[in-house]
Formats: structure tokens, C-alpha cells, sequence
């Protein structure tokens, strides 16, 4: 009886193991079948609609096995490519922001691209030239693309029009005084109780705003050779005292997304956000809604955020190849424009405008054209793995403490540039 | 078999015997503790990126964290956490377990009721309370409305509770310095008292249970009140318990992160950076932007210093105290 059990326990462990064995390597299939792990963030509504492209190339694709595995967002996928990477054992695919792809470069563990490109099932150069500006040069590190767009999202106004009718208020706001005007227009005490009950305009403490506002003003990020801070400028300054002014006065700052749901419910007239929220608020509104590009200033100007997608430089040249083809997929004026309309992230390519599902999109979602057309002159953040790290002094430092007037503008942008150039000099 | 039957009769074997016994745990303990704290040593002083040592360093890392102000400010947090903690869980786990050790109705069910939260899992845990403490939506800003109180930021409040405090008291000025821990931060703490609690009780009530009925008998037999029995007779001979439990107390704050992680934030660590517990401030180094390991090692030793001497602080101060 002991042994018997003994055995059995064996068995189950030899029989563990293998298992094991074969989940961890990640396949080398019998078939002939290339598996692939692909590694992202994406959830909700964004991880459905990936999931559902992937089972698509791989019923297109019957020799690729694509294996998408959501690691529920950014911050936990950056730890798991690290740790993964650190323990030799990365996947084949996945989505990395600029700065990881920079440290995986550094660490030798990203794949240059410019030999597939160039290769026979590679892209032409008008193909490269219908990517959309600045999105491969983005992606280029000394002379050599080591990542490929993938869902890239821009920021855009998004408007509650029964809202704005009521106040007379028949376009989005353009410039900075009339974002203020209107916002303090629409900030009201509904119920006549003695307290504001409906906002001009409503936010989340996060650099992405000031950061455009800071770009709009015709400020920088960082200087040119990017060693040190430079939003702590005149332009910088006016750009902060703007947004405290608008959260504060006419607005209301708000724990993680529930800005949003707040504008759902019809309490606030406009908001700032991805356009990815699109396809959070889907079908959760009742009021008629309008997308706007962000108002100007000195300049338009808009920020493009989102990751890329890294192929890892130790996969066997045959999963390399297979990773490659599902880029070049996803990549495709078809799939991206698709991709687009579906979850409010912009086409990576131009010709992507012009498709039919794209179109379609764009009837249905009044002002999502000119929010896309924003890519024209996007610009995008340093890129480097300290600003990775001194963005967050900006956002906790700088933009927190503004918002929540625990510091004047003044104060708070000296003390966030303090902190990023500490960062930026190590 | 002969000679093995010798060698145990001659207790030989005993040693051996003793080894045995101590292997499975022993590398287990090995494995997961004493090569990691090994590494974490020798990482310290080298250049470390993905896993990969990119070189010595000698103290390079030891001498920016010294320069860092964010360093400085979760250490004062998590002073202020360990002080909000301690004492508290220490003094509220005591009462209710004299209370506990009482012949009273539904004993069960009243040590059952408080020793949940131990078992329950801190996710879940964190979770329910950041709801408790929501602004717009949570229980606690529902009842002190009830009660025609004023509703409180909690977990999103960064100002210090001693000038809010002041501000209360409808003074203008009070001196940043002594703005106290966030309110953010005391929500953190009530939360780990409530969880921490049960887990001491059950060390005092074994301890109170420790203690022999001849001498309760005897101070009453000598006209001892209740109060003059606990000073007198339980609080010193509870006091080697009373010790072991501000000891572990003092070390599981100290490296609080699963909390801070789940309920603070976004990000994690506000409002503000006020939450920022030198744990946290260890996982951002190391795990985010890059993963630098060396430097996260040195935080870690740092921190292992700081509990190292304030264990031995303790055990100097306190310890002399202790009846055994």
C-alpha cells in the first residue's frame, strides 16, 4: 500500500515536471507549429479586442502560434520582462515603452529589426513612409529600429454636448482662454443647494496634461541634449498656474479614473483623456458626445502615449521570424485600422485613415478625425530610462502638489526639476 | 544491522540523528534566506541592470541613497508608521485579550471574530478598506455625515494630522515640521492595527494562560483588587510575551509593503509621496525603470541595520525589565 502510494507520487511529480518543462520552454512543438509569448497589458475591453485579433492571425497563420498572455498592466509587465529577462528566460514578444526598450537594448536583449525589414517578407520603403510621422523614428535607437508602434494613443477633449448646448456653447473650446471661459461657464450649482454639483471640467493628478499644456505654451520637456529639466520656464510655470487654475476653480481632481465616470453621469461638461477611453466609455453614456483635439496656445500640440512592441534577441531565429510576421500583421494598414477603430488607439499607418472601418469610425464619433489629424504635429516624450523614472517626480512632485495646493506653481515646478535633474544626472 | 543497533545504543547516532532532522528545514531556510540576504550583501556594491553585474562599485550606492531626500522621507514614514503601530496594536491586543481570557459567554465565537482578519488575505483585506475609506462612496464618510460630522479625504488626504489638527482648532500657522504623518498614511495604520491585532492575541492569551492560578489566588487571598492583580502579578509575569510581541510587532511594520501597494495611490505611495514606506521605496528601485538591484540591495541592508540595532535597542532597554 506505502509503496504503491509512494509510487503514484512519483509518477505525479515525473508527470509535473514535464508538464513544466514543456510550459516554461515554450514550445518546441511537434508539429512544426511555431509557438509564440507574447506579453502585454492589455485588459477590458483592450484585451478582448487583442485577444481576438491574435486568434485571428493564428487561424491565418496555421504554421504560428501566437500565445497572448495580459499581465494586467504596464507596471507588472515592466517587472516581469525585467525579471524574466534578468532570469534568462523572456518571452518572444512583448509591449515596452521607449525607456524599456532602451534598457533592453543596453542589456543586449532586443532584437534589431532593420535585417527583417530589409529581408523578403519585409517592407517596402513606401510601407515605411505610410508609417505615421515620427512613430519609426520613435522607435529607432543609432541608426538601427529595435520596436514597432503598436497601440499609440493621443489625448483629445472629449464633450458632453447637452451640456455645452445648454450654455449656449456650440464648439469645443480652441485656445486656453476659452477652455477656461467654458469650463467656468459650465461649472454650476444644479440643485441650488449652495454647492457646485456640476464641474466645467474634471482630472486625475498625471503629467500627461501639463505636459501638453507645458508643449502648447512652447515650453520643453527637457533641454535638447536631455540632461537636465526644462520645464521649470516661464512657459512651464504659466503652464501649471493654467491647470491649477482650471482643476481647481472650475474642475475637480479626482482618484484614478473616476473623472470619468463622473462625466458619464453627466456631471462635467468636458474632459481631457487617451482616446482609449473611448472604449471605456462605450455605451455607459446617455448624453451626446464629441471628441475635440486639445485647445492651443502659442502652438498646437499633442503628445503621443502607448507602447511599442520588442521582439527578444534570445529566441531561436525561427520564433524571431514568426515574431516578425505577427508585427508585420499587426502593422498592416487592414489590422491596424481595425485595431483603431475598435479601441480608440490611433492607426500606426496613414493609408489606415482611409479604410473603410476606419471612415466608419469616424462618422459615428463626431470630431475623431481632427483628433487623429492631431498626429500631424505630435511630438513625443523623452525616451530615456531617467526620465522614465524623473517623470515621476514631475507627476509627484511637481503636478501632485500643485493640484492639491500644498505648494504654490512656483515652489512645485522648482522642486519637481530639482528631483528630475538629481535623477537625470546619475 | 548490527553495528548501526551499537551505534545507537551508544547514543553515537544522536548527533547525526539531530542533523537529519534539521535538513528539510534547513535548506529550505538556506535557500530562501540566507543566500538571498548573502547576495543581497554582495549586490550592494556592484552595478547591477537586469540581472546582470555590470561591475564593482565599492559604495557608490550607499553614498546616493544618502543623498537622496526621498530616501529620508519614506524612512520618516515608516517611523511614523512603526510608532502609529506599535504601541496601539500592543496596548489594544492586551486589553481584549484579558478580556478574552475571562469565563465569559460565546468565548469561541468573540476569539473566532478576532482572529479573521489574520486569516483573511491582506488583498482582499486592503481592498475593502480602500472602499471603507473612499471619499465619496465609503462607509466611514457615510457615517460621520450620519452623525452630522464633516467627511474626511482619507487615503487621498496628504496633509499631516496634527496640522489638520490645528487647522481644526482654527489656528492659521503650525510649523511644517510637526505636521505630523498624512491622513492617508493613519488610515494605513488603523487598518494594520485591526489586522495585526488578532494574531497578538492569541500570543497573550497563551501567554496569560501561562501563568499559574496559586498566584492570582494568593493576591486575592491577600486582598488584592483587580487592578492591583493585573499590575502586580500579570503584567510582570506577562511581560516575557508582552516583549516577544512588541519585538515582532516592531519588525513586521517595519517592512510593511502588501498595504501600502493595494491601498495607496495612484501612484502608489501618495498623495504626495506621504505613504512611501522605505520598503516600497525598495521595490521602485529595484523593480521599476530599469530594476536597478544593487541599489534596492543597499536599501535592504539599510533597513536590516535599522531593525538589527533597534531589535538590540530593545532588547538592552526593555529586556532588563522582563521576569522570566
Amino acid at each position: 500500500m506505502r509503496r504503491g502510494m509512494l509510487l503514484a507520487l512519483l509518477a505525479l511529480t515525473a508527470a509535473a515536471l514535464t508538464l513544466h518543462g514543456c510550459g516554461g520552454g515554450g514550445g518546441e512543438s511537434t508539429d512544426g507549429v511555431v509557438e509564440l509569448q507574447f506579453w502585454h497589458a492589455m485588459g477590458g475591453p483592450l484585451g478582448d479586442a487583442l485577444d481576438e485579433l491574435v486568434v485571428e492571425f493564428n487561424e491565418t497563420h496555421p504554421d504560428i502560434e501566437v500565445q497572448s498572455i495580459s499581465m494586467g498592466r504596464y507596471q507588472a509587465l515592466s517587472q516581469k520582462i525585467m525579471a524574466a529577462v534578468a532570469a534568462g528566460q523572456p518571452p518572444d514578444l512583448a509591449q515596452a515603452y521607449e525607456a524599456w526598450t532602451e534598457n533592453l537594448i543596453e542589456n543586449e536583449s532586443a532584437e534589431p529589426l532593420s535585417g527583417y525589414i530589409a529581408g523578403p517578407d519585409g517592407l517596402s520603403d513606401e510601407e515605411i513612409a505610410d508609417f505615421v510621422e515620427g512613430m519609426i523614428e520613435n522607435n529607432t535607437w543609432n541608426d538601427e529600429i529595435y520596436s514597432f508602434p503598436f497601440n499609440k494613443s493621443v489625448r483629445a477633449l472629449y464633450i458632453n454636448k447637452d451640456l455645452f448646448a445648454e450654455e449656449g456653447l456650440e464648439t469645443a473650446p480652441v485656445n486656453w482662454d476659452e477652455y477656461r471661459d467654458f469650463s467656468r461657464r459650465l461649472t454650476k450649482d444644479r440643485d441650488g443647494d449652495g454647492a457646485t454639483d456640476q464641474w466645467g471640467t474634471a482630472g486625475q493628478i498625471s503629467a500627461w496634461m501639463f505636459e501638453n499644456l507645458l508643449i502648447q505654451n512652447g515650453g520643453e520637456i527637457l533641454t535638447a541634449d536631455g540632461t537636465r529639466a526644462a520645464f521649470d520656464s516661464s512657459e512651464g510655470l504659466e503652464a501649471l498656474e493654467f491647470m491649477v487654475e482650471l482643476m481647481t476653480e472650475y474642475g475637480k481632481v479626482t482618484s484614478g479614473y473616476e473623472y470619468q465616470n463622473d462625466f458619464q453621469a453627466g456631471k462635467i461638461g468636458m474632459i481631457e483623456g487617451s482616446t482609449v477611453s473611448l472604449s471605456f466609455m462605450e455605451g455607459k453614456y446617455t448624453f451626446d458626445l464629441a471628441v475635440a483635439p486639445l485647445p492651443e496656445q502659442k502652438q498646437k500640440a499633442c503628445l503621443v502615449a502607448g507602447t511599442n512592441i520588442v521582439i527578444f534577441a534570445d529566441s531561436p531565429d525561427a520564433k524571431k521570424a514568426a515574431a516578425w510576421k505577427f508585427i508585420k500583421w499587426f502593422t498592416s494598414p487592414e489590422i491596424t485600422a481595425r485595431w483603431a477603430a475598435r479601441t480608440g488607439y490611433a492607426p500606426v499607418r496613414r493609408s489606415a485613415m482611409d479604410d473603410p472601418v476606419m471612415v466608419q469610425r469616424f462618422d459615428e464619433i463626431e470630431g475623431l478625425r481632427e483628433v487623429i489629424a492631431q498626429l500631424e504635429f505630435a511630438t513625443y516624450e523623452p525616451r530615456s530610462a531617467a526620465w522614465y523614472a524623473g517623470r515621476k517626480h514631475l507627476e509627484e512632485i511637481g503636478v501632485e502638489s500643485a493640484l492639491r495646493q500644498q505648494r504654490s506653481p512656483r515652489e512645485a515646478i522648482a522642486s519637481a526639476a530639482a528631483a528630475v535633474n538629481a535623477e537625470l544626472a546619475q | 544491522m548490527n553495528w548501526l543497533e551499537t551505534l545507537r545504543r551508544n547514543k553515537a547516532m544522536d548527533p547525526i540523528t539531530a542533523a537529519l532532522y534539521i535538513v528539510p528545514a534547513g535548506i529550505i531556510v538556506l535557500i530562501f534566506r540566507m543566500i538571498p540576504i548573502a547576495s543581497a550583501f554582495v549586490l550592494s556594491f556592484f552595478d547591477v541592470k537586469m540581472g546582470r553585474v555590470r561591475g564593482f562599485i565599492g559604495l557608490a550606492h550607499y553614498v546616493r541613497l544618502f543623498q537622496d531626500p526621498t530616501f529620508f522621507n519614506s524612512l520618516g514614514t515608516t517611523a511614523y508608521y512603526v510608532i502609529g503601530v506599535v504601541p496601539a496594536s500592543l496596548f489594544l491586543s492586551l486589553f481584549l485579550a484579558v478580556l478574552l481570557n475571562q469565563k465569559i459567554k460565546g468565548l469561541g465565537f468573540y476569539r473566532t471574530i478576532y482572529f479573521l482578519p489574520v486569516v483573511t488575505s491582506l488583498v482582499a483585506i486592503s481592498m475593502v478598506w480602500k472602499w471603507i475609506f473612499h471619499p465619496r462612496l465609503g462607509l466611514l464618510n457615510f457615517v460621520f455625515e450620519k452623525l452630522g460630522g464633516n467627511s474626511l479625504l482619507w487615503l487621498e488626504e496628504p496633509r499631516g494630522i496634527f496640522e489638520m489638527a490645528a487647522g481644526g482648532l482654527g489656528w492659521e500657522w503650525w510649523p511644517e515640521a510637526l505636521s505630523g504623518p498624512s491622513l492617508a498614511l493613519v488610515a494605513v495604520v488603523i487598518v494594520a492595527i485591526w489586522r495585526g491585532i488578532g494574531y497578538n492575541i492569541v500570543i497573550f492569551l497563551a501567554g496569560l494562560q501561562n501563568i499559574p492560578d496559586q498566584y492570582y489566588e494568593a493576591a486575592r487571598i491577600d486582598g488584592a483588587n483587580t487592578r492591583g492583580v493585573f499590575w502586580r502579578v500579570t503584567w510582570p509575569l506577562l511581560s516575557p510575551t508582552t516583549f516577544y510581541v512588541m519585538l515582532s510587532t516592531t519588525i513586521v511594520s517595519f517592512q510593511v509593503f502588501t498595504q501600502i501597494y493595494l491601498m495607496t495611490g495612484p501612484p502608489v505611495g501618495g498623495p504626495m509621496g506621504t505613504t512611501k514606506v522605505i520598503v516600497y521605496y525598495l521595490f521602485e528601485k529595484g523593480f521599476d525603470a530599469g530594476g536597478n538591484m544593487g541599489y534596492a540591495s543597499a536599501v535592504a541592508l539599510i533597513l536590516f541595520g535599522i531593525i538589527l540595532t533597534l531589535t538590540l535597542i530593545q532588547r538592552r532597554v526593555v529586556e532588563s525589565r522582563v521576569y522570566y
